[in-house]
């Protein structure tokens, strides 16, 4: 959607972006820093999940932005619930790992961010004269049956033995 | 002549192998083997090898060894090789029928003295064994014409000596104050005739160093010359070749028994007599004399050790006979004699007189074995050593009375007896190149010689017994009964397999001296040195000198043992001084102080530093580097988390180097 | 000003790279074993918005490229949550703690 000319998309994506960007950014910061009780944590994660959703929307990755909306909160999210409501009783205070480890934690991540954010900055991109703006859930789907047909074979491989697996180590003797 | 050589040498070593592979669950077979070698040995030095010599015949044959590593021979050698090598000459010969014929009539000595009470001795196939390894060793010493090869042979015989003197390994030391278990004394027997050993060792490295050769025929050749690098002047102005001989005749000095290191001789009496007849009577001591025989070429080019060796010989034989004079062991009395007479035989050598030292040493081997065969003869009918627990034993056991009185009169120099031609010329050679104190020294010791031999003499035989009430049965038979309570055997005359060796012995030590006397033109010491001996005018003071003092010292010893009771020793008497005798001047004890404070004290610093320093150390790095790695384990925390910060962090280190190397060098 | 606001490429790809370093934070700092896998799932987030802004922006030859790594990245994170929370469970019934500094069973 972005890229065209007219000022009334314009105005509403940039909105939407910058919505999008700090509500997603500050429930990643809330969910990984502050918030003690997981479900509250699992809750936050969902904000930045569907705020992921409106920048692939935003990117024009139609399919994308719904099947992250179904896959990802719709499934993960779910089991993700689940999972905390089996294990009941642990509260996360981040406060008690290690100081050495949170500061190296610190240390590393905000090196690691920081060398990202400087190199994508300062790299001089060349970008693409047009911009697509098509449904792509056709082109996707076809690719995936040409050009991706293995990645999308070992997809299915994968997720098969997931299922399998996760069954097999979750049960109860 | 070299094959038969070659046979001789190794027929007892042939023994010795069969015996221990082989016969050794068969006692009396390996007796008869070892026995039978000897003899098949005996037969072929006395009626092949002698009678070659005295043609005229010699012979020689080297072997090359080990090739040594290219350049690792000093200057000049003449070989790049390790040799062994056999010769024959007449020294050879002559030893090779003393070694043979002592060796023969020993073992056969040894086959009834090794029965005790009707047993046989659980080591007789060993003892018969190890008999026959001694004639092998001391055989190699006696052909070898290579000091190397002759430093082989000496080891060996040293240790047979050390196996035969502590044969019975599980005795205790018997009743009686200052005595030795046998295994002890083996091993003092051993540590001491090393320590002249290692000075053998040192004189062979010198000869090889400068003289470039242990082969005596080259070595002979450049010390016929009187230059070269073997006279190059050394410490203290003197020679090497001085120095070369000094340490050849310490390992002399040790195997000899000479002062210093005489001390190991009375204290190996433990070992079964034969051992002491054989070897500290007549061969392995007589190996000390034999090497400055061997090498008198060296010796006599270097004219200071002579005088050393003469000074040492004189002087241990006097020494040597004082200390026979207080013992009451009739073993021990003998084996002072022998370091006694030993000195006369260096005494001889070192005062110029190769062939009056041979001489004594040939009829002594003969005498002195006899001696000690008789003496075991009684051990084995009383079972005690103590002469002064003997006596009246004249009767009952005749053929070792006469076989013993004929010993004594040739090792007191009695007129005629072979020891009395040998001992005259010792004393003349003394005379002439050994100055007026070393006659002195020999002309005493021929006196006390005498005395303390006959004194030994009557107080066994003669009188009336003093031991222990036992039936006496003057009787010759075989075996005899032993006494139902106290089963003592009576006292007996031993058997003809014991006796018959004393009577062969008998006849040389009555008649060999003549084949060296001056009666018969000394055919003896013209035999040995070939051209080199100067027919000398027989000293005929000194001869009648050494026999009146002889008669006198047998004289005395009839008066004061002889002729009445004994009650009390009576040279007890002169108290301190006999006690100082009787204690061998306290020498052992010096040995024993100096040996517990240097030796020990030097072992137990060195211990000391080897379990601090040098475990400490080890131990100290094993302890570090523990230590270290327990240290490093707590990076294994067993927590994800730390280690995928290390991951992470490396990850971002990685991510730094790629973006900060391309902006330095673009 | 005003063209800082627009969102770019460079706008999409440093929110992609902030979510991935708070994801790492969160894995590197949380006790509780799913809230690391929370932390996970963002990071994954994070790195498939780059993928699709680059998608976007950049590909001139396989044009939907991106978007194909970001639909398998999104299929693997699902079957990995999956997996991963079963062990969870697994391990929540043998110890009855899933707090990651008391699983070090491989200490030492």
């Amino acid at each position: 959607m972005l890229g065209t000319t007219d000022p009334f998309t314009t105005f509403v994506g940039t909105l939407s972006f910058w919505v999008g960007a700090v509500a997603s950014i500050a429930a990643a910061y809330l969910m990984v820093a502050s918030i003690k009780n997981l479900i509250r944590a699992a809750l936050a994660l969902t904000t930045v999940l569907g705020a992921v959703a409106m920048m692939y929307a935003l990117l024009g990755a139609d399919f994308l932005a719904v099947s992250q909306l179904a896959i990802y909160i719709g499934a993960v999210m779910v089991l993700i619930m689940f999972a905390i409501f089996m294990t009941p009783g642990q509260i996360d205070m981040p406060g008690l790992v290690g100081r050495g480890q949170r500061l190296g934690a610190l240390l590393v991540s905000l090196a690691i961010g920081a060398i990202s954010i400087w190199v994508v900055i300062y790299t001089p991109w060349k970008i693409r004269d047009t911009l697509l703006d098509i449904p792509t859930a056709e082109s996707l789907g076809g690719l995936m049956l040409t050009r991706y047909v293995l990645p999308f074979e070992i997809a299915s491989l994968l997720l098969t033995v997931a299922l399998i697996g996760a069954i097999v180590i979750a049960r109860e003797d | 002549m070299v094959t038969i050589a070659l046979t001789i040498l190794l027929l007892p070593l042939l023994a010795f192998v069969l015996i221990v592979f082989v016969t050794r669950q068969n006692k009396m077979l390996s007796a008869a083997l070892s026995i039978a070698a000897t003899a098949v040995a005996t037969i072929l030095s006395l009626l092949v090898i002698l009678p070659e010599v005295m043609a005229g015949g010699t012979d020689h044959f080297e072997w090359n060894w080990l090739r040594l590593w290219p350049g690792s021979a000093p200057q000049g050698a003449g070989e790049t090789f390790l040799r062994l090598g056999v010769a024959i000459d007449p020294l050879t010969a002559i030893m090779l029928v003393v070694v043979t014929g002592v060796s023969f009539l020993v073992q056969v000595y040894s086959r009834s003295y090794m029965i005790e009470h009707g047993l046989l001795d659980p080591g007789y196939s060993r003892f018969f064994a190890y008999l026959s390894l001694f004639t092998f060793s001391m055989l190699a010493v006696v052909l070898a014409n290579n000091l190397l090869f002759l430093f082989i042979g000496w080891e060996l015989v040293g240790l047979c000596s050390y196996l035969l003197i502590g044969f019975w390994y599980d005795r205790g030391a018997r009743r009686g104050v200052h005595l030795l278990p046998p295994w002890i004394a083996a091993k003092k027997a051993f540590l001491t005739t090393r320590v002249g050993d290692v000075g053998l060792l040192i004189g062979l490295i010198i000869l090889w160093n400068t003289g470039g050769t242990l082969q005596l025929s080259q070595l002979f050749e450049q010390v016929d010359a009187r230059t070269g690098p073997l006279f190059n002047a050394s410490l203290f102005g003197q020679p090497v070749l001085f120095w070369a001989c000094l340490c050849l005749f310490a390992g002399a000095v040790g195997k000899s028994g000479q002062f210093p290191l005489h001390v190991w001789l009375p204290d190996a009496m433990e070992g079964p007599t034969p051992v002491s007849a054989l070897i500290h009577a007549a061969t392995m001591v007589a190996a000390g004399v034999y090497l400055v025989a061997r090498t008198y070429p060296l010796f006599e080019a270097a004219p200071t050790a002579l005088t050393v060796v003469a000074v040492i010989g004189g002087f241990t034989a006097i020494f040597a006979a004082t200390m026979g004079l207080a013992s009451d062991d009739i073993k021990r009395i003998l084996a002072y004699s022998t370091v006694s007479q030993l000195g006369y035989m260096m005494l001889a050598l070192g005062a110029g007189s190769l062939a009056a030292g041979m001489f004594h040493l040939f009829t002594h081997a003969f005498f002195k074995s006899l001696l000690f065969l008789a003496a075991g003869s009684v051990i084995h009918s009383v079972g005690t050593n103590d002469i002064t627990e003997m006596g009246g034993l004249r009767k009952i056991m005749p053929r070792t009375y006469w076989t013993m009185a004929i010993g004594g009169l040739s090792l007191a120099g009695f007129p005629l007896f072979a020891g009395f031609w040998s001992k005259d010329d010792v004393l003349a050679a003394a005379a002439t190149g050994g100055g007026p104190i070393l006659l002195a020294f020999g002309v005493i010791t021929v006196f006390l010689t005498a005395f303390y031999t006959f004194r030994m003499f009557f107080l066994t035989f003669h009188g009336t017994f003093r031991g222990p009430v036992r039936a006496a049965i003057d009787t010759t038979s075989h075996p005899p009964e032993l006494d139902a309570e106290t089963h003592d055997a009576p006292l007996h005359e031993s058997d003809w397999w014991m006796t018959g060796p004393l009577i062969v012995l008998a006849i040389p030590a009555l008649v060999a001296g003549f084949w060296g006397s001056p009666l018969f033109d000394n055919r003896f010491q013209h035999f040995l040195e070939g051209g080199a001996y100067r027919d000398v005018q027989p000293n005929v003071v000194l001869a009648i000198v050494g026999a009146v003092l002889a008669i006198a010292g047998i004289g005395v010893a009839w008066m004061m043992y002889g002729a009445r009771q004994f009650v009390a020793e009576p040279l007890a008497r002169y108290g301190a001084v006999y006690t100082l005798l009787a204690r061998r001047y306290y020498i052992d004890e010096l040995y024993m102080w100096l040996i517990d404070k240097a030796v020990i004290g030097v072992a137990s610093a060195v211990s000391t530093f080897d379990r601090e320093a040098l475990d400490g150390l080890v131990n100290g790095i094993a302890a570090l580097l523990a230590d270290f790695g327990r240290e490093l384990r707590t990076a294994q925390t067993g927590r994800v988390q730390n280690y995928g910060l290390i991951l992470f962090g490396g990850v971002a280190v990685i991510a730094l180097v790629l973006v900060i190397v391309p902006m330095v060098r673009p | 000003m005003l063209e800082f606001l627009i969102p770019g490429l460079r706008h999409f790809l440093v929110l992609g790279s902030i979510l991935f370093a708070l994801g790492m934070y969160g894995v590197l700092s949380r006790r509780n074993a799913i809230g690391i896998l929370l932390s996970i799932e963002l990071m994954l987030n994070g790195v498939n918005v780059l993928m699709v802004a680059f998608a976007r922006y950049i590909s001139t030859q396989q044009e939907l490229a991106g978007q194909m790594f970001a639909i398998f990245i999104i299929t693997q994170a699902a079957a990995e949550a999956a997996v991963g929370l079963a062990i969870i469970i697994a391990v929540y019934r043998q110890r009855r703690t899933i707090q990651v500094d008391q699983l070090d069973l491989m200490k030492g």
